[in-house]
């Protein structure tokens, strides 16, 4: 847990781009999800943005 | 029961910024994941609500990340150049006095950095050429993190105020005059702050006409290009017009000229001619109705739906926030920064591989507010669709009642103090500040100004801000006697902004 932790740390930047762009595709993929009525697909989704979230909590 | 949970998401981003010291990113998208948790499990929020709070969201997000991000590759455009590094070497040969040298530089400059650039950079500029000036490294990081507090939201050519107008849904012109007044009144006191900052009581008595005079010139020319609809340059107005009248008035306080080569009148010029060129674009953006009209053909535009929770609280249907793709202040700054790059380039201020080093210096530098900042604004705007928003509006106004205008400048201080900006704040607690003005019937506008100057004048002492300042001037690992003194002159400028508050509204 450490070493992955020290990882995350050294690749700040890389770290932070990825969540970025994670939560900007899926929050576009809400929006057109949502448009077709697709519960499923918003759930997919919105587990994305969660998961870039949960991703910037362990960035220390 | 209901407005402890509502309150749960920012009260664990105080707690873990603050108490813990995590970043705003790390502690933003904490903030986040609770919000969320809190709009399914107890306010009934569906997935087709969380579906449109997000796409609305992300159009919000990028209406302020767009400005965010020019304004600093504008400013690495310049820095790239040597262009302010020419300007800060510039202004001590206008004054040996120590008192003006604090008030031209840590007040006038200061505001002027905040008005073209921002995120913490006057204060990591002017503290060590304070320090070369012979200021305690304490005085150098105190100056001019007070000395840029009140063009902190007018301020990274407008991204905070960019900020609350889309957390409030108010256009500009409705806001600008209260915040430009307000912190047109902050402005005059950081003068008076600065120089007591600089030399005590007895600086204050000896500065009292140049604090006045450029206080009222900056203040006031602030106010005007704000009013006038130039909100994004209205710090940078204001600090514009404080160094043009800060010129001839320090030789009337000259002192003991430093030692050194004065630099050239024509090499200060070019250093300034990026943003010389910023004020050409959006003159030119915003004054002529046929380039006015060619940028504007494309417009982002999105319809979202109507949405209620299963608790019975709607959310109306209606277009999100809408961006003016190409006439978008952002993309002005970008066009400014292309031609300032030209401009520099053509004038062989570059180094070879300087294109590569601002694009990456600018995506190094903006990638971690830009996580906050999407996170913050997905948390603010979950809160709203959620009703707990609306739930922590009717606890404030049935707790505070009229007593409320006394509060909400240090509510907007809060937030920026726990998330290091006053963008943050004005997205976490702009809806909030909006409908409890709303439900007690006090004029909206009054309270997002005092909400927007609060959280601008605090944010000077955000501990994330303070760690840069203080690493800047040699005083790291003592960031806790900057705060120290930070604390009190900060907060005598947010009790100032309370009482006009409710001056104001009361009388």
């Amino acid at each position: 847990m450490k070493s992955w932790m020290a990882w995350l740390k050294k690749h700040t930047f890389e770290m932070h781009s990825l969540a970025f762009v994670l939560m900007v595709l899926s929050s576009a993929g809400l929006y057109l999800a949502s448009r077709s009525g697709a519960d499923a697909l918003v759930i997919g989704w919105l587990g994305i943005f969660i998961a870039a979230n949960v991703l910037l909590v362990f960035m220390k | 029961m209901s407005f402890i949970l509502a309150l749960s998401p920012i009260l664990l981003i105080l707690f873990l910024m603050v108490g813990l010291r995590w970043g705003a990113a790390r502690a933003g998208g904490a903030g986040y994941l609770l919000a969320l948790l809190v709009a399914v499990a107890f306010f009934g929020s569906g997935a087709q609500l969380l579906a449109t709070a997000h796409a609305k969201a992300l159009l919000l997000s990028l209406d302020v990340l767009l400005i965010i991000w020019a304004a600093f590759l504008l400013y690495r455009v310049a820095d790239e150049a040597g262009a302010i590094r020419t300007i800060g070497q510039a202004l001590p040969h206008l004054t040996g006095d120590k008192g003006m040298q604090a008030l031209v530089i840590g007040w006038v400059f200061a505001s002027f950095l905040q008005g073209v650039g921002g995120f913490g950079v006057p204060v990591a500029v002017i503290a060590p050429i304070l320090v070369g000036l012979g200021f305690s490294p304490l005085a150098a990081v105190i100056i001019p993190s007070l000395g840029h507090g009140w063009a902190v939201t007018f301020g990274s050519l407008g991204s905070s105020y960019q900020a609350l107008m889309a957390a409030s849904g108010l256009p500009g012109e409705q806001l600008a005059p209260h915040s430009a007044l307000f912190l047109g009144v902050a402005c005059l006191a950081t003068g008076g702050m600065v120089a007591h900052a600089a030399g005590g009581w007895k600086a204050l008595a000896h500065l009292i006409i140049p604090v006045a005079v450029l206080g009222v010139v900056m203040g006031v020319a602030q106010y005007g290009v704000a009013v006038a609809g130039f909100w994004n340059i209205a710090s940078f107005g204001g600090g514009l017009a404080g160094f043009l009248v800060a010129i001839p008035l320090a030789r009337k306080y000259s002192g003991d000229h430093p030692e050194g080569a004065r630099l050239g009148f024509g090499k200060v010029l070019l250093a300034l001619s990026g943003y010389i060129i910023l004020i050409g674009v959006i003159l030119a953006v915003q004054l002529i109705p046929a380039l006015s009209d060619l940028l504007g053909g494309v417009v982002l535009r999105v319809e979202f739906p109507q949405v209620s929770t299963s608790l019975g609280y709607v959310t109306p249907a209606g277009t999100g926030r809408t961006i003016n793709l190409f006439r978008h202040t952002g993309l002005v700054l970008g066009y400014a920064s292309l031609a300032a790059y030209l401009v520099f380039r053509k004038a062989g201020l570059y180094k070879p591989g300087a294109a590569g080093r601002i694009a990456l210096g600018t995506l190094r530098s903006v990638m971690s507010s830009s996580v906050s900042i999407t996170s913050m604004v997905a948390l603010a705007v979950i809160m709203e669709h959620a009703g707990m928003t609306s739930t922590l509006a009717v606890g404030l106004a049935q707790g505070m009642g009229m007593a409320f205008p006394l509060a909400a400048p240090w509510i907007g201080a809060l937030g920026a103090f726990m998330t290091g900006s006053n963008t943050n704040s004005n997205v976490v607690f702009g809806a909030l500040q909006l409908r409890t003005a709303e439900l007690l019937g006090l004029p909206a506008v009054v309270i997002l100004a005092a909400q927007t100057s609060g959280a601008g004048l605090a944010s000077v002492m955000a501990p994330t801000k303070v760690v840069v300042g203080a690493s800047t001037a040699g005083m790291a690992g003592k960031e806790g006697d900057v705060m120290r003194r930070l604390v009190v002159y900060t907060g005598l400028m947010v009790v100032l902004i309370s009482l006009l508050t409710a001056a104001w509204i009361w009388f």
